[in-house]
């Protein structure tokens, strides 16, 4: 086990393409860290800058505290775990997984005591001796779990590995992964495009975007204090709602034709937004702050007046849309709300916590 | 007027490609028998002539089975005093050459496919283009040179001199490369090498595994050119020291009135080798036929 440290990694592909770009992070020793962003941020470029891949134009990689830039792949003692799963085609499941063992020399016994462990511990005894062809999705990607497993590497590096599955297997493989690493503790850098993915199953998360690290913190953080606008909008589902709009001079903020008084509790958690009055903000509304207003006691006067688009009733919530101040609004609202397509709504704002974003810069106005 | 009946079910056949292939009617049975027949026809004639004396060629009608006289012109043939050469020497020279050659073709052609499909080095494109480039020079135009070549090698009369030049084919490194493009995910490359492969067992251990069904498709184009080549050996080797082929030809040419069952006798045995490996490697090809259906 060990930890795994960048500083200052950068890489650009021949023919110009910056995909990573200032990338410093340390992956503590144990830690599960989920690295998030969308496709072609560059989360599979530094995955594959630590297996050692591919090379870095500039900066370090640090596995155990040493500089591995020079070292190959092969004396890096890190597994993967590919999208693909990449399994060979023409070895069993137990020739698959005790590949890499044997190419490193460990002995008979040891190799099968640790494949039987594994197998075990993934429900693949009985799979031992099929191809992979034979296998379903699902026990193909338990293969390559299990192929990185019974090599007790110092760290383990998971590229997207459940995105080939369907919806229900991967909340069952999510799960499944997370009680592995608590009984493995194994170093573990996690790759997703997936925010759910990456807020359920991560220690901490990693939010890249073009290349270029946006923010690092424990889910419940990036969630409650994003960083600039890129995190506020890309965690959390359904998204945060992000209006363009004035900041007065007596401290409100005005949506559509409402202004909304900004409580001291606010403002004592974001001094430097008085520094922003009579200038343009970007707010931030989570859909779970509005609220049906008939549910509300305390609203008083923090109301939006909106027309509902489409409602859409998930038995637990309601999920409703409308347009709000030019963007498309959602709320999240209590299962008894009586909201519906087409009709009218009042909403509570929870303005204590509103988020605040430059307009400019896109960073989080604290 | 028979054709009528079963041209309208072949059409509506059409729509289901399953049943197109299952309902091949009379006719193109016909063609086929058709076909193949016209294709053994030169073989049997080998053989029917390989099996009687040299008179009976001219015979009027023309003979039509095959006669008694086979294992004797086969007796005949590894006889070197009648044909003037060791035939028996020159089956052992072809199985070598081609066998080497093809062993040296598939394997390296491989290496270079994969180098030159999964590999990152500077030049890549530049070399592979070079590669293909030769296979649009003509074979003739290197003859005189590669002669001069082995003449400096000291390597004429001996059979280094038909093998070092088939040693790896332009065709087969290109053949390879396009496989292993589609065949080799380059996660796959990327798995082994983590799982801790070097460049060389990563082409041992996942690419040649993966290649074998054109690889056995190669080996088989290989060895039947390399039996089968008959101009570069007979510029370099002589009667003493030939391959089956060039021993043929001159059992052609030795005496004045040409010994037409002894020849065919010669063509006869000089294709055995050449089925054999056919129906051994040919196997092969299905199986790897049938494994890719088996994953699709
Ligand atoms: N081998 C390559 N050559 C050139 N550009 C590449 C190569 N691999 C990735 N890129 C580029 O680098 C960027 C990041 O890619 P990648 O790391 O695969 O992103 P992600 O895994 O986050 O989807 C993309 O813009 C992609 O086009
Ligand atoms: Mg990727």
């Amino acid at each position: 086990m060990a930890a795994i440290e960048y500083r200052g990694l950068r890489k650009v592909f021949p023919g110009g393409a910056v995909a990573v770009e200032g990338f410093d992070l340390t992956i503590a020793d144990g830690e599960f860290l989920v690295l998030v962003g969308p496709s072609g941020s560059g989360k599979t470029t530094v995955l594959r800058i630590t297996a050692g891949l591919e090379e870095a134009t500039d900066g370090d990689v640090l596995i155990g505290g040493e500089v591995v830039n020079d070292v190959p792949p092969m004396d890096r003692d890190i597994a993967m775990v590919f999208q693909s799963y990449a399994l060979y085609p023409h070895m069993t499941v137990e020739a698959n997984m005790s590949f890499g063992l044997r190419l490193h020399k460990v002995p008979k016994d040891v190799i099968k005591e640790r494949v039987a462990s594994a197998a075990q511990m993934l429900g693949l005894q009985d799979l031992l001796h099929r191809k992979p062809a034979q296998l379903s999705g699902g026990q193909r990607q338990r293969v390559a779990m299990g192929r990185a497993i019974v090599r007790e590497p110092a760290a383990f590096l998971m590229d997207e590995p459940l995105s080939n599955l369907d919806a229900k297997l991967r909340v069952e493989m999510r799960a499944y992964l997370a009680d592995l690493h608590q009984k493995l503790e194994t170093t573990t850098l996690y790759v997703t495009h997936d925010q759910t993915e990456a807020m359920t199953m991560g220690d901490r998360v990693a939010v890249m975007r073009d290349g270029v690290l946006q923010q690092v913190d424990t889910p419940q953080a990036l969630y409650d204090r994003p960083a600039n606008l890129f995190v506020a909008g890309f965690i959390g589902s359904p998204a945060m709602n992000l209006v363009r709009t004035r900041l007065t001079d007596a401290l409100a903020v005005t949506l559509g034709p409402t202004t909304l008084d900004l409580p001291e509790a606010l403002l004592a958690k974001r001094p430097s937004l008085r520094g922003h009055a009579g200038g343009e903000v970007v707010v931030g509304i989570r859909p779970e702050d509005l609220e049906d207003a008939a549910f509300v006691p305390s609203a008083n006067g923090s109301v939006l007046d909106v027309e509902i688009s489409r409602a859409e009733p998930l038995g637990a919530e309601v999920i409703a849309h409308f347009p709000l101040d030019g963007i498309a609004g959602t709320a999240r609202l209590n299962p008894r709300s009586t909201a519906a397509t087409g009709k009218h709504l009042l909403l509570a704002v929870a303005t204590d916590r509103l988020h605040f974003f430059d307009p400019d810069s896109g960073a989080a106005i604290y | 007027m028979t054709s009528i009946p079963y041209a309208i079910p072949r059409r509506r056949a059409r729509h289901a490609v399953a049943r197109r292939f299952e309902a091949a009617g009379p006719l193109t049975y016909l063609f086929l028998i058709l076909v193949v027949l016209g294709s053994i026809f030169p073989l049997y004639w080998s053989l029917v002539v390989a099996s009687h004396t040299n008179a009976a060629v001219y015979a009027y009608p023309p003979k039509l089975l095959p006669g008694g006289n086979l294992f004797h012109n086969i007796h005949r043939l590894f006889n070197a005093g009648i044909v003037n050469v060791d035939f028996a020497k020159a089956l052992a020279n072809s199985a070598i050459v081609s066998t080497v050659v093809t062993v040296s073709v598939v394997f390296f052609s491989a290496l270079a496919g994969f180098a030159f499909a999964k590999l990152d080095f500077r030049g890549r494109k530049l070399l592979f283009v070079l590669v293909l480039a030769t296979l649009f020079v003509p074979v003739q135009l290197g003859l005189i040179p590669l002669y001069i070549e082995m003449k400096h090698f000291g390597w004429l009369d001996n059979i280094k001199a038909v093998i070092a030049p088939n040693l790896v084919t332009a065709f087969g490194v290109f053949l390879m490369r396009q496989y292993i493009v589609g065949a080799v995910p380059s996660e796959l490359v990327a798995a082994a090498r983590v799982d801790g492969c070097n460049t060389w067992r990563v082409f041992w251990h996942v690419v040649m595994p993966a290649v074998r069904p054109i690889a056995a498709v190669l080996g088989l184009l290989t060895f039947m050119m390399s039996w089968n080549d008959y101009l570069w050996p007979y510029i370099v080797l002589n009667a003493r020291n030939p391959t089956v082929q060039v021993a043929v030809s001159d059992i052609a040419t030795v005496a004045y009135v040409p010994d037409y069952s002894l020849i065919l006798t010669g063509c006869f045995v000089s294709i055995l080798p050449l089925l054999a490996v056919f129906l051994l490697l040919g196997r092969q090809i299905i199986g790897g036929i049938m494994q890719g259906a088996i994953k699709g």
